[in-house]
């Protein structure tokens, strides 16, 4: 019973922080030929052979308040992925793309246009086709109402355009393969209902038109039901005829429903998880793939932490496998000190793929010696300069896992005479904090995408948008030139070899370990959920729409 | 009727005072609900979209002044605003659907918890010293001591998860459409059930033992020796006697618990999953939704400031002394 961690909130944020887009190779200009099976399901009631029982998922997030808009930032799990439907799906643990409402796409025109073919004889839910102006639609809704837009696709694709009945260029100012991820993975909406209803993100849908498989049954704070869409066309290969999504309040609550086996799915934290969930039955599982890593970032505007002896002697000190065991219940993968995530250890040069962190407390104390930091009568350092190495860590209270990486990372440098104070604020302090270098040492997050190069992108360069560190650097701003504007996946490598060299000579940002994904399950009425040995999608309730396709593969147990 | 005027006059400046407040206290708060949201989503989004939220939240860089009249206008004409947590659910939507579930719940068990409290009170008061008199306010001392959570954790493992009589979480059936039927409302009390006596049994000792220890130094009064002496009957004696002076300050009591019944019972609802106003709460403030957050403040210090002035008035009725100023009894 002793499961008090972090808020319902918090969770949540985790939860997302640990995985939502991800991978992807980005690279390939990928000829994805999986199954237009043109129009089908002509006989609509007649759906598959076999039907499984209702599957329960559930999330102890708060009571759901209705909202089926694809353009909000608060929509309800399946409205993306299961009622709205992208161009394509991007699994965030394997490199795999999926074809949704798209069949086909390709990079033509140097790069610069990115070529859609959809697939034909779709319908949506209410009996209208599916068109190309549909698509077109839903991207000059995103120009005409910046405010839906919050991926910024609009910002970077210059123009759509509707070049034959099926197919649809997406034009570009410069090449920027990794960003097809946006472009493709947007829901589409219906024109002929969405065209009247003005801007999209102030529309509260409540009864949603998509061409997904499934549609909404029913809806109460407590719960809400999907039933599968008769008219879907691949309607034969889904198995779930009905998803309920319980709401919870806390962890605690969400916990025993699962462990009592109300619940199929799920993605919680829950603490030494084997002996609370998956030893109480054969049926329950639970895998935690790793996510982006977690990492100790320095405010590299801080006069001592801008002194790579001492981000190098800090770096030396902490000892990951405590915090790994201690602090995350040995939940997560070993670590490389690139930092890039193993889903693209392909993306690793050579040269770093076999490094990994030792502690070395005498190495540590002899850098910052030989840089002539000296210790004061406290045992504290001294700098050069007569300034006290002494920080504080900044974590958003109530992150217990983070709040004990912390405090491990403070009693470790400690040893070394460095002094440092863990610090937990509100979330929104931390946040605005970090955004605004007004911090010394922190501990966050990086951002999870469907490439490596998104996620260095956002840390690393200029212009990153989660770059709290501060870090800039012209040669780390033109390697992600380099990668972007190629599908050539050795000159993307070289580009990342750049990066992770950064990584490991500058330390702009010290991993600590990768992010995990929560997610139970439980095989008493469905099969084919994701596992270790078969990582075709992300695991996670709260990743969408990639957990639609995880439902695309469910069957039912007999 | 001065005396009317007066407590109308200070409801009004009370009202005015805690809407003010409300509007200042989430704006102190450190981050922005837009900055919040968009660190929610970790790299999903662009850095535009800050912007983007700002202008759909209507965050503006307007005076502040301006943002405060603005934002009385928008009370008044019943606007509440589009909650940012739920974009764009209306504010008064997520109170529609979750109050009516605290005030269920929480009422009834206050109700309960004062009715039952202050009329054990008077009997173990009258039969002091016996057997009920001496186990009675240990044992709810003792309970009312545990850490409320720990107790209702407690509850539904045992009564929920190990035995299975309750339901674990929720306020009714997932089965049924609410409404008023008998088979919505059985299971409405069937899922109130654990969460109700886990209040009933959090709050009966203040009760219990406060109408005991007043009852006791009542029964000592002059005027009821005085009554007993001349032979007037037990219940009359230990009723229209005894404790219809000794419940004054429960009344007091019950006019605050009354009206904080409204911010709900966070730790119940999140133990047990119910979908009532107080996790609703703990949410917008942790997401800095100002929205919400001044509605439903707003509706606590309303209901707790109606709650006052109806016992305010009620104390007039029961006890002249307070109308008169005469003997000011402390309320």
């Amino acid at each position: 019973m002793k499961t008090v961690r972090v808020s319902s909130i918090a969770v949540s944020v985790l939860a997302m922080a640990a995985l939502l887009a991800g991978c992807g190779k980005g690279a390939t200009p990928s000829n994805n030929t999986a199954g237009a099976t043109g129009p089908t399901a002509a006989n609509a009631t007649s759906t598959s052979t076999e039907m499984g029982k209702p599957l329960v998922g559930g999330a102890p997030n708060g009571n759901w308040q209705e909202n089926f808009n694809p353009f909000s930032t608060a929509a309800l799990y399946g409205t993306n992925g299961l009622i709205y439907q992208p161009l394509f799906m991007f699994s965030t643990v394997s490199h795999d793309i999926y074809p949704a409402l798209g069949t086909k796409f390709e990079w033509i025109n140097h790069n610069k246009t990115l070529e859609v073919t959809l697939r034909q004889g779709v319908k949506w839910s209410d009996g209208q086709p599916f068109t190309a102006d549909d698509v077109v639609f839903t991207f000059d809704e995103l120009k005409k109402y910046p405010d839906a837009d919050t991926s910024g696709i609009m910002k970077v694709v210059t123009s759509v355009v509707k070049k034959s009945d099926n197919v649809v260029d997406f034009n570009f100012d410069a090449p920027n393969i990794p960003f097809q991820e946006y472009v493709l993975q947007a829901s589409i909406v219906p024109e002929h209902i969405w065209k009247s209803l003005g801007d999209p993100t102030k529309v509260n849908v409540t009864n949603p038109i998509g061409t997904g498989p499934y549609v909404l049954e029913s809806f109460t704070p407590q719960v809400f039901k999907l039933k599968l869409n008769p008219n879907f066309y691949d309607v034969k290969d889904y198995h779930v005829p009905e998803i309920d999504f319980n709401a919870y309040n806390s962890n605690q609550s969400a916990q025993l429903a699962l462990v009592s086996g109300q619940l199929d799915w799920a993605g919680m934290f829950i603490p030494d998880v084997q002996k609370v969930y998956a030893s109480k039955n054969p049926d329950f599982h639970y895998w935690f793939p790793p996510g982006s890593a977690i990492m100790l970032y320095p405010n590299l505007k801080n006069p001592i932490l801008s002194d790579l002896n001492v981000r190098k002697a800090i770096n030396l000190a902490i000892d990951r496998n405590q915090i790994a065991t201690q602090a995350e219940y040995g939940y997560v993968a070993p670590l490389n000190p690139t930092g890039v995530q193993p889903r693209d250890k392909d993306l690793i040069a050579p040269q770093y793929a076999n490094l990994t962190y030792h502690q070395d407390l005498a190495k540590a104390a002899q850098i910052l010696a030989n840089a002539g930091y000296k210790k004061g009568s406290d045992g504290i350092l001294v700098s050069p300069s007569g300034k006290k190495l002494s920080f504080t860590i900044q974590v958003v209270s109530g992150w217990s896992d983070w709040v004990q990486t912390c405090q491990l990372i403070a009693d470790d440098l400690a040893k070394i005479g460095i002094q440092v104070q863990v610090q937990q604020l509100q979330y929104g302090a931390y946040q605005s904090d970090l955004q605004n270098h007004n911090f010394d040492l922190a501990i966050g997050w990086t951002n999870t995408a469907a490439t490596s190069y998104k996620t260095f992108y956002d840390m690393l360069d200029s212009h990153g948008a989660w770059n709290p560190e501060g870090w800039s650097s012209p040669t780390t701003d033109a390697a992600f030139n380099l990668y972007k504007s190629t599908t050539d996946l050795n000159t993307q490598k070289q580009a990342m070899a750049t990066i992770e060299g950064v990584m490991i000579n500058q330390l702009p940002a010290m991993p600590l370990f990768y992010g995990e994904t929560w997610y139970e399950y439980s095989t008493k009425d469905y099969t084919g959920w994701p596992d270790a040995s078969h990582p075709y999608d992300s695991p996670a309730i709260f990743t969408w729409p990639s957990a639609a396709y995880v439902i695309s593969q469910l069957k039912p147990v007999h | 009727m001065r005396f009317l005027l007066r407590r109308l006059g200070f409801f009004f400046l009370s009202l005015w005072a805690a809407i003010t407040i409300n509007f200042i206290l989430p704006r102190l708060m450190p981050g922005n609900p837009a900055e919040i949201m968009f660190a929610k989503f970790q790299g999903q989004l662009s850095p535009a979209a800050i912007d983007a939220m700002k202008k759909a939240f209507g965050l503006t860089d307007k005076p502040i002044v301006v943002q405060y009249f603005e934002y009385l206008r928008g009370l008044l004409s019943g606007h509440w605003g589009l909650s940012y947590a739920n974009f764009p659910t209306p504010v008064i939507e997520i109170i529609r659907h979750s109050l009516p579930w605290t005030i269920g719940l929480v009422g009834i068990s206050t109700v309960l918890a004062v009715s039952i409290g202050t009329f054990a009170g008077i009997y173990i008061a009258w039969k002091r010293q016996g057997i009920l008199d001496n186990t009675l306010p240990i044992l709810t001392m003792a309970v009312q001591a545990l850490p409320y959570f720990w107790v209702a954790l407690l509850l539904l493992f045992i009564f929920g998860f190990k035995l299975n009589w309750f339901p674990m979480n929720h306020g009714y059936s997932a089965d049924l459409t609410s409404g008023l039927n008998w088979p919505f409302i059985a299971s409405a009390l069937y899922h109130g059930f654990l969460p109700g006596v886990t209040i009933l049994l959090g709050s009966l000792s203040g009760w219990l033992v406060g109408m005991r220890n007043n009852m006791i130094n009542t029964l000592g009064e002059d005027y009821v020796v005085f009554a007993e002496a001349k032979g007037v009957s037990t219940g009359r004696l230990m009723f229209t006697y005894a404790a219809r002076n000794a419940i004054l300050p429960q009344l007091t009591s019950f006019a605050i618990a009354i009206g904080n019944v409204v911010s709900g019972s966070i730790l119940t609802e999140q133990v047990f999953s119910y979908p009532g106003i107080g996790n609703q709460l703990t949410n917008a403030v942790l997401l800095e939704d100002y929205p919400l957050i001044q509605a439903a403040f707003l509706i606590i210090a309303v209901s707790v400031l109606v709650a006052n002035f109806i016992v305010d008035m009620l104390y007039s009725r029961l006890d002249p002394r307070v109308r008169t100023g005469g003997l000011a009894h402390e309320s």
